[in-house]
């Protein structure tokens, strides 16, 4: 559909709605985003700085939340260009060539999303525990798993698997390859194909994955939790910090250390807002 | 610059989408591939171009085997169904992508690049659009940068998918003539494909008629209009009135319905034969020396020409009248001979045959 009839259908249903109605449905929605979004928010701000400025800066600059922090950039740094490159050639591959099993990959790239993540961590457990398959010998032999940061890559690796590959397949679907092959035609080689036609298409959409990866990456809870061993100064992530911090009685350092995390959100929402208006703006001028 | 396409197939699963396609096309010959929708044309252009490969025959072009070599070394150029300009491209971007992307040794400079694109747009007669984005042009001038950005890497083939087929007529009638002297000037072996046969014979050198993947006909637009080598093609190609019916004793029984036959097809003797009588080759009589008798239906006004319809006249004793497709028959006259017979809808009127294409009964109408 393009935008034009888009617009005019929305506005043929806004006339349908009686002002009232309308005014009523706004500020349900509005009392909604109050209470479970904003709310929270507010109260996350409020409880870290009950201590005053002092005890906030104090929290934030521990040495645990330093180390909690690094690891936590550490590991996004890691998992979100690996998550990327996978989830581009897993697209490239889905929309562009039919191949023997392609719609099974389809299916599993979205397995991550419908599996509980504490699952998904427990299932590393049994591949790479004690009494699993394998971490016996990766321990023995100097390099252990879980309980250590490679543990928590995979994990989160794992969990933000789909982010990339489910933004960018539809959208390279609905592109089609025409263009790419004219560009073939024209007597570029593959690669200049790519970095010149194929990468400048999807710049917006790939970027809006990346975001949503790395926001994933970062806030990532049940998986790494289960992986990680909570061990204060080696293998703990922020959210896992805010945890412990939290059942210490530690109320207004947890808060404060979770401000971080909030304000990685807000930043990535902002973004996400940013990307997704250029990618419309996009979509706008290429279907007029 | 010949192309020459060898006994070529294509399956897609068990569908043939190309059945043992042969053809040559000489040097800077202008070819139109002609046929209806899914008969195979797109997948025909494209084995030539390497985007898809054949199960089995070759492709040669200017004598060489190039049935495996990859697309860069066949130096054709194409022009899509739908355009695939680069959006995100402007259109001066476009037409030098092909000279952008060539390797170091063989790039030429800048200012050479521009100097060429420049040409082209000024070719292709929309230099003033050289900043714009695809987007913001029209369909025809989509299409005609397209076509130079095609160009501008120099192709030695052309191959065109329905360059036309997304406009409307008018476009469509100004693009053919500005195709066909483009064609004058540039000499470039091209072959384009559409499924608009006035487009073919009004463009075309030649046309190649393709019906479910197969070469129905090769030929010249009047050889293919004046004689028909399968049914398909006779009806494929302008307005046919198709009489089923047999040969006996001279003459052609369709119904109660009895043509005279003139001696040298005495061959058909007893075969099963269809008549394929175009339109303009019926001439309507007031007088009796008519071969057939019917009633006006319809007078449809067509500038210069008159389409009429007609149903046969039989008399109930003779039996059941002829078996034509539709039941009517059609005819068409210039507008001259239609004000001189004074003709109107109702009246009872006289046929003439002037000419019939006999195709076997058993091979025709699907
Ligand atoms: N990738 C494919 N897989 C399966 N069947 C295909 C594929 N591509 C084409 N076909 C089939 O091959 C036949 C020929 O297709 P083709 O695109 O060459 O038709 P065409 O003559 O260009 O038609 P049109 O005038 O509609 O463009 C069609 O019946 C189509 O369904
Ligand atoms: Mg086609």
């Amino acid at each position: 559909m393009n935008s034009t009839t888009h617009r005019q259908i929305v506005a043929r249903q806004q006339a349908d709605e009686t002002p009232l109605v309308r005014y009523l449905l706004s500020l349900l929605a509005m009392a909604i985003i109050g209470l479970f979004l904003i709310l929270p928010l507010v109260a996350v701000l409020v409880e870290a700085f009950r201590d005053g400025w002092q005890a906030y800066m104090t929290a934030i600059t521990d040495r645990y939340t330093r180390h909690a922090i690094g690891l936590t950039l550490f590991t996004a740094l890691i998992c979100v260009p690996l998550n990327t490159l996978f989830g581009v050639a897993a697209a490239w591959c889905i929309a562009r060539f039919d191949f023997p099993g392609r719609s099974l990959l389809t299916t599993l790239i979205d397995l991550p999303f419908s599996v509980s993540p504490v699952i998904a961590g427990l299932v590393f457990i049994l591949i790479f525990g004690a009494q699993g398959w394998f971490d016996g010998w990766f321990a023995a032999n100097g390099f252990p798993i879980l309980f250590a940061l490679p543990g928590i890559v995979l994990a989160t690796m794992f969990v933000t698997l789909p982010f990339v590959a489910r933004e960018l397949i539809p959208l390279m679907q609905q592109q089609g390859a025409e263009q790419e092959e004219a560009a073939i035609m024209l007597g570029a080689s593959p690669w200049q194909m790519w970095w010149t036609i194929t990468l400048p298409r999807i710049k917006w959409g790939l970027l809006y994955g990346v975001i949503l990866c790395n926001a994933r990456a970062m806030g990532e809870f049940g998986a790494v939790s289960v992986v990680s061993g909570h061990i204060r100064g080696s293998t703990n992530t922020l959210p896992l910090h805010v945890e412990i911090l939290y059942n210490e009685y530690q109320f207004s350092a947890a808060f404060a250390v979770a401000t971080l995390l909030a304000g990685l959100a807000i930043v990535t929402l902002i973004a996400k807002s940013i990307v997704e208006w250029r990618q419309q703006r996009q979509w706008e001028s290429a279907s007029s | 610059m010949s192309i020459h396409v060898n006994q070529l197939t294509k399956r897609y699963g068990n569908f043939t989408a190309l059945d043992d396609i042969s053809l040559s096309i000489d040097d800077g010959e202008l070819v139109a591939l002609l046929g209806p929708s899914g008969c195979g044309k797109t997948t025909l252009l494209r084995s030539i171009a390497g985007m898809e490969f054949a199960d089995s025959g070759n492709i040669l072009l200017e004598g060489r085997d190039m049935t495996f070599e990859p697309i860069r070394h066949r130096q054709v150029g194409f022009v899509f169904q739908h355009y695939a300009l680069f959006n995100h491209m402007s259109v001066f971007e476009n037409v030098a992508y092909g000279l952008r992307v060539r390797p170091r040794a063989q790039r030429p400079t800048e200012a050479a690049i521009r100097q060429r694109v420049h040409e082209l747009l000024d070719l292709v007669q929309l230099e003033w659009l050289a900043k714009r984005f695809p987007p913001q042009l029209s369909g025809g001038q989509r299409q005609r940068i397209a076509l130079a950005r095609a160009l501008a890497v120099e192709p030695r083939y052309l191959l065109l998918d329905e360059p036309f087929g997304a406009l409307d007529a008018n476009v469509r009638k100004e693009l053919r003539g500005w195709l066909r002297r483009l064609h004058e000037e540039l000499h470039v072996t091209s072959l384009f494909v559409t499924h608009d046969q006035e487009e073919a014979m009004e463009v075309a050198s030649r046309i190649v008629v393709m019906n479910h993947g197969r070469i129905e006909q090769l030929g010249t637009p009047a050889e293919i209009y004046d004689t028909p080598r399968t049914p398909f093609v006779s009806t494929f190609i302008g307005n046919v009135n198709v009489f089923r019916g047999c040969v006996r004793n001279g003459a052609f029984h369709s119904g109660s319905w009895r043509l005279p036959l003139p001696r040298t097809l005495d061959t058909l003797h007893l075969a099963e034969q269809n008549a394929y009588i175009r339109p303009h080759d019926i001439e309507i009589l007031r007088g009796p020396a008519a071969d057939w008798e019917v009633r006006i239906r319809h007078v449809q006004p067509m500038g210069s020409r008159y389409h009429l319809e007609a149903i046969p006249v039989t008399d109930a004793s003779a039996g059941p009248g002829p078996e034509t497709e539709s039941g009517r028959i059609m005819i068409e006259l210039t507008r001259q001979a239609f004000k001189t017979l004074a003709l109107d809808v109702g009246h009872r009127v006289g046929l003439r045959i002037h000419h019939v294409h006999w195709f076997h009964g058993a091979t025709t109408l699907q």
